[in-house]
C-alpha cells in the first residue's frame, strides 16, 4: 500500500521558494559560482541550482510514500490545513494558526507531522516556516 | 519544466529525482538518496549531470563528501531499485561499479 501526492507550485509558491533559496545561497550567479568551486562537496547547491533554472517555469512534484505510518499523519484537522493552503496559497505556521483560529502549537505539530512524510513542503523563510504548494491529488494505492 | 519525484521509503529515508526539461527534452537531472538525521536530510549518494558529465557522488553518513566517479545515466526507477535493495548500506557497496 502506498500514498501518492501530486503538488503544483503556483506563482506565489515559487516566489517564496526563490526568496528562501536566495537567503540561503545567494543569487543565481553566486550559486553558479559555488557549483563550480565546491563541485559536488555540497549537494544542496546542486538542488538550489536546479530550482533556479526552473524558477520561471512550471514545477511539478510527485511524492510517493511507501511507509504505512503515513496514514497516521492525516486527520480531519490536518486535511483542513491542506484545504486552507490550496485555497489561500503559501502561509506561515503563525498565519495558518491565526486564520484557522487554532492554537499555534497544534498547527505546528500538524504541519511537522505532515512535513515528515513530505505531504506538505515546508521551507524556512526568514524566522518563519512556510508551507508551500497546492496539493492536487492524494491517492491511496493498494 | 522541473519535475520532482520524492520516494519516501521510510520516515528517515527517501530517494529524490529532479529532472529539468527544456522544450520537452531532459537537460539536467539529479537523483539522490537521502537519510534523515535529526531534522536534517543528508545526501548519501547522488547521480547528476550538472557539470555536463554524468557521474556519481558518494558521501558519508554525516554528509561529508567522499568521492566522485563517472557514471552513465540510468533511469530513476532503475536507481530506485538499487537504493531499495541496499538502503543505508549503499555507501558500503561499490555502488560506482554497479
Amino acid at each position: 500500500m502506498e500514498m501518492k501526492i501530486i503538488r503544483k507550485y503556483r506563482k506565489a509558491d515559487v516566489e517564496i521558494l526563490k526568496k528562501s533559496i536566495r537567503r540561503k545561497f545567494g543569487r543565481i550567479e553566486k550559486v553558479k559560482k559555488l557549483l563550480q568551486i565546491k563541485k559536488c562537496s555540497q549537494p544542496e547547491i546542486g538542488e538550489a541550482y536546479m530550482f533556479y533554472m526552473a524558477i520561471d517555469d512550471d514545477i511539478e512534484e510527485t511524492v510517493i510514500v511507501e511507509d504505512k505510518k503515513v496514514f497516521t499523519s492525516l486527520s480531519a484537522k490536518r486535511y483542513e490545513i491542506i484545504e486552507f493552503l490550496n485555497k489561500n496559497g503559501p502561509a506561515s505556521i503563525k498565519e495558518i494558526a491565526r486564520k484557522t483560529r487554532r492554537d499555534y502549537k497544534n498547527v505546528y505539530d500538524d504541519i511537522y507531522a505532515m512535513g515528515e512524510f513530505q505531504i506538505l513542503n515546508v521551507v524556512r523563510y526568514g524566522k518563519e516556516k512556510v508551507a508551500l504548494g497546492e496539493i492536487e491529488t492524494i491517492e491511496i494505492r493498494v | 519544466m522541473l519535475k520532482i519525484k520524492k520516494y519516501i521509503i521510510s520516515k528517515s529515508e527517501m530517494a529524490v529525482s529532479m529532472e529539468f526539461y527544456e522544450n520537452d527534452k531532459l537537460k539536467n537531472y539529479l537523483y539522490s538518496y537521502k537519510i534523515r538525521k535529526g531534522r536534517k536530510w543528508i545526501t548519501l549518494v547522488r547521480w547528476d549531470n550538472l557539470d555536463g558529465i554524468e557521474h556519481i557522488d558518494i558521501y558519508d553518513e554525516n554528509g561529508n563528501y567522499i568521492r566522485t566517479k563517472e557514471f552513465p545515466k540510468r533511469s530513476f526507477d532503475h536507481l530506485l531499485s538499487i537504493i531499495k535493495t541496499f538502503r543505508r548500506n549503499i555507501i558500503a557497496m561499490e555502488i560506482d561499479n554497479i
